[in-house]
């Protein structure tokens, strides 16, 4: 009976470029510094930096589209994923307050999705770090990247930027062996490689699949055909 | 195999797979000293509960990346600000993205059940996986108080059987001298 096991496959190009963006960042200590994740959805970086966020601690903010019209709210939540118990009520005492936390202690800061917020809002960012000395870290899809670039100075201080690749071939047989312990062939792997188009959540669902027709086979020999089956109920989701 | 010889294992784990470097099972057969397969049975072993432990992990059959052992306190805070920054979790989330064991996960998120800040959302129509919702954020993490009063009440039981020991040595001293005194006199 084959199960899939919750794993997270940390040898990837792409973990890996993170981790390294993680040091470099971390070497530039003392003056505000920022880093950028992009790509297309479904390349892993909100779960690659939700990983690294618990093994190694910081603030992580998911962007809610509902900040559009105040930076209040943000500032408040940053407050109390900072620990602070009652934020400020008001924007320059919240601000300040998680200016005070950071400098004691400046984590880094993930912001995922900002590019959702008016574009004056990375300019709050930008100031927080500056201030607080602590690397902001933002992850979002390609036009982040142009979203950034608009504001001189906050490129300026960008000092990392990683595009997550798409899911290699050897990803892929790294997932099936960590997650359920099988062993798949070339063939098998081309299979899905070709299917997923470089989405992780796709080569998961017909991970899924494929353990299920396994299963149902009570076999752990991976043939191309039941790939191919995997492939047509699991990956296009029909 | 006792607790010695899987030290010996770790150190070599440790010294051979300084900085994340895979450590393959010749490498560490070679500096064990083990040549035949009986005598690498106990080193399999040792891998394997190690690998169950989660301080090592195996990238490929043969080949394993050494972790590190995590403490308590160190892999609750890790599944506290996964809980923290994701709000819905299921036990599978907690264990792929901190390492922990399932049964420890569970634990834990039984603990917030317990304490008022998860709940726990089953739907019985859907055949899916529980999960579990924030619903207070307390900032901190929450003591375990039932671990806590489990360890006081030991230390408490502990103390008891110490002085009741103390005691009796006492009065086992008292007699002695009693004793002496009579032979004396």
């Amino acid at each position: 009976m084959i199960e899939l096991k919750p794993v997270f496959v940390e040898k990837t190009k792409n973990v890996r470029n993170f981790t390294v963006m993680m040091d470099a960042l971390a070497l530039g200590k003392g003056e505000g510094r920022m880093g950028l994740v992009y790509s297309q959805a479904g390349r892993g970086k909100t779960r690659t930096a939700d990983w690294y966020h618990a093994h190694n601690g910081g603030v992580f903010l998911r962007m809610l589209t509902v900040w559009r019209t105040s930076e209040l709210e943000f500032l408040r939540t940053l407050c109390r994923e900072l620990g602070i118990l009652s934020p400020p009520g008001r924007k320059g005492p919240a601000f300040a307050a998680a200016v005070d936390v950071l400098l004691a202690d400046p984590k880094p800061i993930f912001l995922d999705e900002l590019e959702k917020l008016p574009a004056y809002f990375l300019d709050v960012v930008r100031d927080l770090s500056d201030l607080s000395t602590a690397p902001v870290i933002l992850i979002g899809e390609e036009e982040l990247v142009s979203y950034m670039q608009v504001n001189k100075r906050v490129w300026s201080r960008t000092h990392q930027a990683i595009e997550f690749q798409p899911i290699s071939k050897s990803d892929i047989i790294s997932y099936f062996f960590q997650a359920a312990e099988l062993s798949i062939n070339g063939e098998v792997t081309d299979i899905f490689y070709g299917a997923a188009q470089g989405d992780f959540r796709i080569v998961k669902r017909g991970l899924l699949s494929l353990i299920q027709i396994a299963n149902a086979k009570q076999t752990r020999n991976i043939s191309p055909e039941m790939a191919q089956i995997a492939v047509k109920t699991g990956l296009k989701g029909k | 195999m006792g607790r010695g010889y899987a030290e010996i294992v770790r150190s070599h784990l440790k010294t051979l797979g300084a900085g994340g470097r895979e450590v393959t099972n010749k490498e560490l057969a070679d500096a064990l000293d083990l040549v035949s397969d009986a005598c690498k049975r106990p080193m399999y072993r040792v891998l394997a509960d190690l690998r169950k432990q989660k301080e090592v992990r195996r990238v490929r059959p043969g080949v394993h990346v050494y972790i590190g052992k995590t403490t308590g306190d160190e892999l609750r805070q890790k599944l506290w600000r996964v809980f923290r920054r994701l709000r819905t979790v299921t036990v599978d989330d907690l264990v792929e993205l901190t390492g922990a064991s399932e049964a420890y996960a569970k634990e834990f998120l039984r603990t917030l059940v317990k304490r008022g800040v998860a709940r726990r959302i089953d739907d019985p129509r859907r055949q899916e996986k529980s999960k579990y919702q924030m619903v207070e954020d307390p900032v901190k993490m929450p003591e375990n108080e039932e671990k806590a009063r489990r360890l006081r009440e030991l230390r408490r039981r502990k103390k008891g059987e110490a002085l009741e020991a103390l005691q009796s040595a006492e009065m086992a001293i008292k007699k002695a001298r009693d004793c002496l005194r009579f032979d004396h006199d």
